[in-house]
C-alpha cells in the first residue's frame, strides 16, 4: 500500500513528466519547485532536477547595482563627449586613391541608411532597423555606423595598394563603377 | 510618460532587466551597461511609452536586442570564438558529482550553452515565471513555438545534466 510520501512521488513524477513537455502551468511549476526547496530526502534519480530548481531559484535572486537614473547618465555623457581626433594628412599621390575608398565607402554607408527601415512591431512600437548582418536586425545605430566604418577604414587602407591586386575593387570593380557611386552619392 | 510614471513602470524592472542580460551575456559588467543604456533609450523615448500595450514585454524585447548587439559586437573583434562558461567542473575529475552546489554550477553551466532563443525562453519562464503569452510577446513568436523551444531547453538541460552528474566531463 503507497504511503503518502510515495504519492508525492509519483504526483511531482508526473508533474515533470509535464513539466519537460512545456506543458505544465505556472502554478504546478510552482508545486515542483516547493517539492525541491522543502522535501528532505530527494532520490537519486531527481538530483538533477533538484539542482536545476536549485539554481533557477539562485538565478531569480540575483541583483545587480541601485538603479541610476537615466537623466543623470546621460547628463554626464553630454558633459564628457569627447572631440574626435583630426584625420591624419594623405599624401599627394595616395589622394585620389583615398578619394575613391572615401566615395565608395561613404556611398555604403549612405546606401545603409537610406535604405534603413522603420518596422512597426506588435506593440504599435517603431524600431529602426539600420541595416542586417548575418541575416539578423541591427536596431543600434552606434553597431550599424561601427560596422560602416570598419568597412571605411578597410577600404581607405586597401586603397593605398595597385589598384588590380586589391580585393574591395574586385568587389566594387573597376575604378569607374567607384566614381559612379560617387555621383550617385551626389544624387542622394 | 512622466518621470514618477517612468520610475514606477520601467526603473521598478531594472532587476529583471539585469538578470535577463546576465543571462544572455554571462558578465555582470557587460550587463549593467547594457541595461543603462536600453535605460536610456526608453528614457529619451519616454514621450511614447504610453502607447506600448505590453510595456514590460517591450522593455525586455529591447534588453534582449541589446545583448544581441553587444554579442554580436563582442564576435566581430574576438573572432567566431565561443563563449566559455565558467562553472563547468575540472575535466579531469571522473567522480560523480555530489554536492548539490556542484550540481546547480553544473546547471547554470548547461543552460549558458543553450542556443540564445531556448536560454532566453528558460530563463523568462523558470527564472522569471513569465506565462507563455507574454514570453511569446517578448520573442515575438507563437505561444505553440514558445513551448517547444521551453521543452527542447529542458530537456537538453536534463540530459546533459544527468550525463555530467553520473559520469563526469566527457
Amino acid at each position: 500500500m503507497e504511503n503518502g510520501k510515495d504519492i508525492k512521488l509519483e504526483y511531482i513524477g508526473t508533474l515533470l513528466g509535464k513539466y519537460f513537455d512545456g506543458e505544465t502551468t505556472l502554478t504546478e511549476e510552482q508545486q515542483i519547485r516547493e517539492f525541491f526547496t522543502y522535501e528532505e530526502d530527494i532520490p537519486a534519480e531527481l538530483k538533477y532536477a533538484q539542482a536545476m530548481f536549485g539554481h533557477f531559484a539562485e538565478a531569480a535572486c540575483v541583483t545587480g547595482k541601485p538603479a541610476v537614473h537615466p537623466e543623470q547618465t546621460l547628463s554626464g555623457k553630454r558633459q564628457a563627449r569627447p572631440v574626435a581626433p583630426a584625420r591624419e594628412r594623405r599624401g599627394k599621390r595616395g589622394l585620389k586613391y583615398y578619394l575613391a575608398g572615401a566615395v565608395s565607402a561613404a556611398a555604403v554607408i549612405a546606401a545603409t541608411l537610406v535604405l534603413t527601415t522603420n518596422v512597426g512591431n506588435e506593440f504599435g512600437a517603431e524600431q529602426t532597423v539600420y541595416c542586417y548582418i548575418d541575416g539578423e536586425p541591427v536596431t543600434d545605430l552606434d553597431l550599424a555606423f561601427e560596422y560602416s566604418r570598419q568597412a571605411f577604414d578597410r577600404i581607405s587602407t586597401a586603397v593605398t595598394s595597385p589598384l588590380p591586386d586589391t580585393p574591395v575593387f574586385e568587389a566594387f570593380g573597376k575604378l569607374e563603377y567607384i566614381a559612379g557611386l560617387g555621383e550617385l552619392l551626389k544624387a542622394l | 510618460m512622466e518621470n514618477t510614471d517612468f520610475s514606477t513602470k520601467v526603473l521598478s524592472q531594472k532587476e529583471r532587466m539585469y538578470r535577463l542580460a546576465v543571462s544572455l551575456l554571462r558578465d555582470s559588467a557587460e550587463a549593467e551597461d547594457a541595461v543603462q543604456d536600453v535605460m536610456e533609450r526608453l528614457w529619451i523615448k519616454r514621450g511614447q511609452l504610453d502607447g506600448y500595450g505590453n510595456l514590460n514585454a517591450f522593455i525586455l524585447t529591447s534588453v534582449r536586442n541589446a545583448c544581441l548587439d553587444r554579442i554580436r559586437t563582442r564576435k566581430m573583434r574576438a573572432g567566431k570564438k565561443e563563449l566559455l562558461t565558467a562553472a563547468m567542473p575540472a575535466a579531469e575529475d571522473p567522480r560523480p558529482l555530489q554536492e548539490l552546489s556542484d550540481m546547480k554550477s553544473v546547471a547554470e553551466a548547461v543552460i549558458a550553452a543553450l542556443p540564445e532563443k531556448q536560454r532566453m525562453i528558460i530563463h523568462l519562464r523558470d527564472v522569471e515565471g513569465f506565462p507563455m503569452e507574454e514570453i511569446a510577446q517578448v520573442m515575438r513568436m507563437e505561444a505553440d513555438s514558445v513551448r517547444v523551444y521551453l521543452s527542447r531547453a529542458r530537456r537538453t538541460v536534463r540530459e546533459k545534466m544527468v550525463t555530467i552528474m553520473n559520469y563526469g566531463i566527457h
